[in-house]
């Protein structure tokens, strides 16, 4: 979607005072001064993003949602504390908070981020005239920030890639899958894969494996392999996302070393209850040991102790994949395991627990 | 005597009756004042609720023009030195 313009952001639309949000009035939300036409005095004072403090202000009267959401990963960014501390040391932790704030921490959710207006990454403005949107529309919100691996993958953005049929064919929108209560509400995991699997494919192909279910490969594999080994297709990888301040503009900036396509199955580096296949597909995520050389020395001194190919759910699910024309598409095929000589070799000791070292077996015709 | 007892039972009419007009007149009096008092206070509320303030941010935030004439022109963005997808 084009840029908005400035007056397109900020236009407040006639249904808005239909809305039941719009009965109140603007500065008991949004603070300033209404009694002026002055536009300075005006909004001397004035909380552009109320939401800011959801107590106050969401909370009125969405209190439930707004003490839960306080802990959900949209808006806590549990998940990258949980990786960056893991890879580091205590004492390491305030220059890896330092580089979060300057680099990671606008990628927080707040209310308004998703019903209210577009995130600040898409230029922000006024997603419907101030009107709050119950359901938020997937390309202006969701996919505004989650676009250069999900989003492109879902959608079919990447060339030659087909998109995920749940979108090419159903029209399904993010929500379809991850529902209110799921964005709202972490209960209490720290990472998008801890806990309880949300969503699950089996939420709507409840027959997958049990002994109704005519496709006998499901029964086979299905604690073995993820959804995602057979229906995924080729995805996105990345390495080594250095990030710093500018010396001239004072702004953070970012620099990727590389980006491209993979499809690589690897042993489950998070294998639990919830989530107990062997194999999953695996990713590599931009990481390196110098990743944030910028704010200190050796912050990852414990770089080894995570993968840097990690467990991965593509959104570009398909039902029939190349791994799942036959049997030995997979069987035997190293080309499609993460096998070691396809990890960095400073990456090997880090990548031990996904990598896999005996492909299986070909299967006799 | 018939005319002293007529003339008696007269005058206690007479005093009862004064002493009921006595009452209702006092009665009548605080009716007045309590309708006064009642009819005084709206009187002051009245033309405040019939104008309620005018919301100047409403006014300006629905008004296209005047948001395109009071928009500030958008500081030139230095070019990002990011490289890569982020």
């Amino acid at each position: 979607m084009a840029p908005l313009e400035p007056w397109e952001k900020v236009i407040i639309g006639e249904d808005f005072f239909t809305d039941v949000h719009g009965q109140t009035s603007c500065v008991a939300c949004h603070a300033g001064d209404s009694s002026t036409l002055e536009k300075d005095a005006a909004h001397d004072g004035m909380i552009a993003a109320p939401d800011a403090d959801p107590q106050r202000t969401c909370g009125n009267c969405h209190n439930e949602i707004v003490a839960t959401s306080a802990d959900s990963l949209h808006v806590s960014q549990a998940g990258y504390f949980q990786v960056l501390y893991s890879r580091s040391l205590p004492e390491n932790h305030v220059a890896l908070d330092e580089m979060f704030a300057d680099n990671c921490q606008s990628c927080h959710t707040t209310c308004g981020d998703c019903h209210i207006a577009q995130p600040d990454s898409v230029g922000g403005g006024l997603l419907d005239g101030h009107t709050y949107v119950k359901t938020p529309p997937m390309t202006r919100t969701c996919t505004a920030c989650h676009g250069s691996r999900v989003g492109n993958e879902y959608m079919g953005k990447n060339e030659g890639i087909p998109g995920d049929v749940h979108f090419r064919q159903g029209r399904m929108s993010c929500v379809a899958c991850h529902d209110a209560a799921s964005m709202h509400d972490s209960e209490g995991n720290n990472h998008r894969y801890e806990g309880e699997q949300s969503p699950t494919c089996e939420s709507c192909h409840d027959q997958v494996g049990k002994a109704t279910d005519p496709i006998v490969q499901h029964q086979i594999h299905q604690d073995t392999l993820s959804c995602q080994v057979c229906h995924s297709v080729t995805y996105t990888s990345c390495d080594s996302c250095h990030v710093a301040v500018s010396e001239t503009t004072g702004n953070p900036f970012f620099k990727t070393a590389a980006t491209y396509m993979t499809f690589l199955i690897g042993q489950n580096p998070r294998q639990t209850e919830d989530r107990p296949y062997d194999y999953v597909p695996v990713r590599h995520i931009p990481v390196d040991p110098d990743n944030f050389e910028f704010y200190g020395e050796n912050l990852q001194s414990n770089f080894n102790l995570l993968p840097s190919w990690a467990y991965a759910t593509p959104h570009n699910i398909q039902r029939i994949t190349p791994q799942n024309e036959s049997c030995n598409a997979c069987h035997g095929n190293a080309e499609i395991f993460l096998t070691a000589d396809k990890v960095k070799p400073e990456e090997l000791e880090a990548n031990l627990g996904v990598i896999v070292e005996k492909v299986p077996a070909l299967i006799p015709e | 005597m018939k005319k002293y007892i007529t003339l008696l039972i007269l005058c206690v009419s007479m005093l009862l009756l004064g002493a009921c007009t006595a009452k209702s007149t006092t009665t009548s009096v605080i009716d007045e004042t309590e309708v006064a008092t009642s009819q005084a206070t709206p009187a002051t509320i009245i033309p405040v609720s019939l104008e309620p303030p005018v919301d100047n941010c409403v006014v300006c935030h629905t008004d296209k023009q005047m948001l395109i004439d009071t928009a500030e022109v958008e500081e030139e963005v230095p070019e990002t030195e990011s490289e890569g997808v982020g």
